[in-house]
């Protein structure tokens, strides 16, 4: 029989509104996959007892008798731990905050609840979500449950990894500079960085703040299509939340194209530095999309090169700035502080608590930021941001979508690139443009070659959302990529 | 611009209270000195002088808050990280 | 001390205390009295993952401000981060704001008109910033400069604060004291600022001297203190000049207790605020028409009310400016006003006795208000416009009612302070008077200027109770009788 945990999400919630006790089969099912795989796998820093999460079950149960609807009734979604909740430790991945325990949920985690869904755990991370391999934790590495020698990508490695692996049926990543996307193409699942704005960030730990923004990691588009339209909408306590309403997306799971969709390939994404089985996937996908009549066309923006580092040091700069706030004192790591001075304890403090590459992005964030190189690096970094979105306007005028591979390279061997900071940040060239224009961006399966699969990147202009699901929607009903089974699962 | 990455490491390691040792000290200023260069190549990029720095996405209708009050944590919320406190306080380092 | 080669600036930080809440949260804004750490959320208290989202009045507060200010306010409202770390700041940055590219103050460029022992002086603000106030740090085991540890108090954390920065055009610390006095009186006027809360209103005051560097003294309280703390240092930097020393730039500390500045702990760097836009606050438009309509709606401005007093009360331009200062004051003497009409006696009475008194008594003049009320006051008043009581009565019952809040009709009798105005009985004494001092009756009879020796004996006898007026009228009709011409009676 086919488990319960393999359905997709709307499907297993009208199957426990008719019988709630499946809740309880389900959950036990998802805890024995994690007890099968996680050993191997580390998706998760903090998971629940499952005694808790039966609790939370048993009240379920009790609201359902009392009419209690919900569109994640008995889910159990994973979070990633830069997303704060109430009640359960939020580390960020980082010795910082090793034993944090906020007080107060995220306004995603609060629409969740609503809904439903159980937080089963808070996934495994790059420290502060800075990374692109989850080998920053500060705790341990997550595998790609595709291949257990290679990285799971990051810095939402763990979220992807348990939906990918099912120990979880639905995750919510963040991504800053790609990092849902990343580790999405690298385990085989659906995962979407949306328009900024549109899902609020209160509650999410701030990397940096003007480019990040909460999503989902789904196996198919129609969860990910459900989770978007949960947590997506307008939120009071997020200054940068778009006033937008009407969210739901579930009218773009369309088999049939609702436009006639336009798609621009961008010609320097394709020249070079791009691996051979990724590109093999890609044009795969290229031709996928032009046999079902779509009109792809190759377009040139020279821009391009320039967005990796005016994206690191925007990221950086504001990284900096986010991260003062960590000295111990209120929450987090702490030393005595006897009688010493305020310098001295904070930087023991800062010292111990941060990793090697949080530490460097803080310092690069604090130099772009300084005196005399403000302009230099930071302002300039800012122009070249605003000549990028000029040029993704421009585009978005002729055509509705980019398509763009979502990385260079398969997944690296755990190792094999963490030594060397500047080809980690070489892994996030074509993920890091949806964050620094702001626009949304999907990362599907392209294909899966030489058993690894591979995702190919989509983007829009800014709240394009629905359209970028239809289009993926397509993809997924032509390919039939979806809710693909990692050999470890088998 | 010429930097010397020992010397700016350390600057800028003591405006971000962050105390490094040699081994990590080592460590960064190698790979410091690449991402600057790095960096530098968005200063290839010329006539930049009249466009205007994107520091945020823009925005249509600000978000404001009337002024009504709302609630506060409770007094075991805020002390349930805290380390160090005296009473209600928190225990902070020495200013002097 | 040669004092045209000193130059001052200031900066005023004013707390909004019209406001219901915080600047950035929905914590209350009325945070004295309360136990520690009790009024606070995770946005104030620096919780990572919380956000800002700013208070729509403190917009309109500050607007009012800088159109008392005279000031050219911003077409966009730009909060940026100024770093540095300290106890007291739970994000180790402050919201505040910046003049910069990409930033700006919400206004620039005003001044505000002084009137100096009748000399009139321009002193030109440079601009006004809203920035959140920090938390409260204690020191339990001595000061500031000596304490082992701190105590952090975070209520305060967050409450909105204006820094009102002048140009250095200030030269004398009498100049400085009488500008914070208007600024206060300003403050107060617009019902933006409560002066009389404690910490309410706190300047930073830089100073520097001919040949010397600028010297910053922090944390003044009172307008009092500013001059106090500035005078001390004309005196301690001349000293220092005249006795070939180098005066450094430093910042440095008032301590109100022993009445001296000292030196803070001088920084091993440069201050180095890292300031850029805060990316959690998007840029607000502040348009003409919310400008217009805040202006259309402004109350009366001290330099108004001032003009308004002389004109319709006919008081003196001295009496009006010194009731004008407090505005709870002007409100008092308006309303007594009000009631027993006699503005020029009443004013005089407010400012040269009430005033007085209230300082003496360590009172403000709202908590004065409610030990005298108006209605009390003009009973007084009453009493002596028709000659009940004489003035010396009205000076010694003040204090009374201020100090027991009981009614002055019931002083005045409990204590015997009638004016003894019964002719009958006052005759008998000025009989008894001219018996006993027969050469000053003589006198009188030849020089009217001896009769107020015969005054005096009758008030001696009577313990000054004895109306005035009326005894020297029965003195001067007595000595008609010893001369034996007529009566004439008035």
């Amino acid at each position: 029989m086919k488990k319960l945990i393999e359905n997709n999400i709307t499907y297993l919630v009208e199957q426990f509104y008719s019988n709630p006790s499946l809740i309880e089969e389900y959950i036990h099912e998802v805890y024995e996959v994690i007890g099968k795989v996680e050993d191997r796998v580390k998706s998760y820093i903090t998971l629940r007892p499952l005694e808790d999460v039966l609790d939370e079950f048993r009240k379920l149960r009790d609201r359902i008798k009392y009419g209690f609807k919900g569109r994640l009734l008995g889910i159990a979604v994973a979070v990633k731990d830069c997303i704060v909740t109430r009640g359960i430790r939020t580390t960020c991945a980082s010795r910082m905050l090793q034993d944090f325990i906020p007080p107060y949920n995220a306004t995603v985690v609060e629409r969740i609840i609503n809904e439903g869904g159980i937080i089963i755990g808070k996934t495994n991370m790059d420290e502060f979500a800075m990374g692109s391999t989850t080998e920053n934790s500060a705790f341990y590495v997550t595998r790609n449950p595709w291949d257990l020698s290679r990285v799971a990508g990051g810095s939402s490695g763990g979220s992807a990894a348990a939906v990918s692996s099912r120990e979880a049926s639905i995750a919510l990543g963040s991504d800053t500079g790609g990092s849902i996307r990343t580790p999405a193409s690298y385990t085989g699942t659906v995962g979407m960085k949306p328009t900024y704005g549109l899902v609020s960030r209160y509650g999410l730990i701030a990397y940096a703040n003007s480019l990040e923004q909460i999503g989902p990691i789904a196996r198919n588009l129609s969860d990910l299509t459900l989770m978007l339209s949960i947590i997506s909408g307008h939120d009071p306590k997020d200054s940068t939340s778009l006033k937008i309403y009407d969210t739901n997306y579930d009218r773009y799971l369309s088999k049939a194209p609702l436009k006639n969709y336009k798609i621009a390939v961008i010609k320097e994404c394709i020249e070079q530095g791009v691996d051979r089985a990724v590109m093999q996937a890609f044009n795969r996908a290229i031709s996928r999309f032009e046999s079902e009549g779509l009109e792809v066309t190759e377009v040139s923006m020279p821009l391009i090169k320039y967005g990796l580092p005016a994206y690191y040091i925007i990221a950086d700069a504001e990284a900096s700035s986010n991260l003062a706030r960590y000295d111990g004192i209120r929450y987090g790591y702490h030393v005595g502080v006897g009688e010493r001075s305020y310098d001295d304890v904070y930087s023991e403090v800062r010292s111990y608590g941060f990793g090697l590459e949080v530490k460097r992005r803080i310092l690069l964030g604090t130099f772009v930021l300084s005196a005399g190189y403000y302009d230099q690096y930071y302002l300039k970094a800012l122009k070249v941001r605003r000549l990028l979105r000029n040029e993704f306007v421009r585009i978005f005028n002729r055509y509705d979508f980019i398509a763009i591979p979502t990385t260079p390279t398969p997944p690296p061997k755990v190792g094999e690139a963490i030594d060397d900071p500047l080809k980690l940040y070489l892994m996030d060239i074509y993920t890091v443009l949806a964050n620094l224009v702001g626009i949304p961006a999907i990362s599907i399966p392209a294909d899966i070659v030489d058993g690894l699969p591979i995702g190919i990147q989509i983007l829009g202009p800014e709240l394009s959302e629905g359209y970028l699901i239809n289009i993926a929607y397509i993809y997924e009903e032509i390919s039939k990529l979806r809710d693909l089974t990692p050999p470890l699962v088998v | 611009m010429n930097i010397d990455p020992a010397e700016w490491v350390e600057r800028v390691s003591k405006l971000a209270l962050i105390n490094l040792s040699e081994e990590e000290k080592k460590l960064l200023i190698k790979d410091m000195a690449r991402i600057i260069d790095f960096f530098n190549m968005i200063n290839e990029l010329k006539g930049l002088d009249d466009v205007e720095p994107l520091f945020m996405m823009p925005r249509g209708e600000p978000v404001l808050r009337d002024d009504e009050v709302g609630e506060c944590l409770s007094i075991n919320e805020v002390l349930m990280n805290v380390k160090e406190k005296e009473d209600r306080f928190i225990k902070g380092p020495r200013t002097a | 001390m040669v004092s045209n080669n000193v130059v001052i600036g200031l900066e005023i930080h004013t707390q909004i205390t019209s406001l219901k809440t915080k600047l950035f949260c929905s914590c209350p804004s009325d945070y004295r009295g309360k136990p520690p750490n009790t009024n606070v959320c995770p946005t104030c208290l620096g919780l990572p993952g919380a956000l800002p989202v700013v208070n729509v009045n403190a917009i309109k507060a500050a607007i009012m401000v800088a159109l008392a200010l005279r000031c050219s306010i911003s077409d966009l409202l730009v909060f940026t981060r100024k770093h540095y770390f300290y106890p007291d700041l739970p994000k180790n940055y402050q919201i505040s704001q910046y003049d910069g590219i990409g930033s700006m103050p919400i206004a620039k460029n005003g001044y505000v008109i002084l009137n100096i022992d009748g000399n009139i002086k321009k002193i030109r603000i440079r601009r006004i910033n809203i920035e959140e106030d920090p938390g409260r740090l204690i020191y339990p085991t001595g000061s500031l400069l000596t304490s082992k540890y701190t105590l952090i108090d975070y209520n305060r954390s967050g409450i909105a604060l204006l820094e009102i920065v002048t140009e250095p055009d200030i030269s004398t610390p009498k100049e400085a004291k009488v500008f914070i006095d208007k600024i206060r009186s300003i403050l107060e006027h617009l019902g933006i600022t409560d002066p009389n809360l404690e910490g309410s209103i706190r300047v930073d005051a830089n100073i520097s001297l001919a040949g010397g560097s600028r010297v910053e003294v922090k944390n003044i309280s009172s307008p009092k203190d500013v001059e106090r703390a500035l005078a001390y240092e004309i005196i301690r930097q001349s000293k220092m000049l005249g006795s070939g020393e180098v005066v450094r730039r430093e910042t440095r500390h008032w301590d109100s207790v022993r009445k001296v500045t000292v030196p803070l702990r001088a920084k091993e760097l440069e201050e180095d605020y890292r300031y850029f836009p805060d990316p959690d606050l998007p840029p607000i438009k502040i348009t003409k028409e919310l400008i217009m309509d805040i202006a259309s709606k402004l109350p009366e401005l001290p330099d108004q009310r001032i003009e308004r007093f002389v004109r319709s009360y006919g008081i003196s331009e001295y009496l009006a400016n010194v009731l004008v200062l407090e505005k709870s004051l002007a409100d008092y003497f308006e309303e007594c006003v009000g009631i027993c009409g006699n503005p020029e006696l009443v004013g005089n009475i407010v400012v040269n006795d009430l005033k007085r008194w209230i300082d003496e008594l360590n009172l403000e003049v709202i908590e004065a208000k409610k030990l005298l009320p108006a209605n009390q006051l003009c009973k007084l008043i009453q009493l002596l416009i028709n000659n009940s009581i004489n003035i010396k009565i009205l000076k010694e019952v003040l204090p009374k009612a201020l100090r027991s809040g009981k009614d002055v009709i019931s002083i005045i009798y409990e204590e015997g302070y009638m004016d003894i105005s019964d002719e009958k009985m006052l005759m008998k004494i000025v009989e008894e008077v001219f018996k006993e001092n027969q050469q000053a009756v003589k006198d009188a009879l030849d020089n009217p200027k001896a009769i107020n020796y015969l005054v005096g004996q009758v008030m001696k006898k009577t313990k000054g109770r004895a109306n005035p007026s009326i005894t020297n009228k029965l003195i001067t009709m007595k000595l008609a009788e010893i001369r034996g011409t007529p009566k004439n009676d008035r």
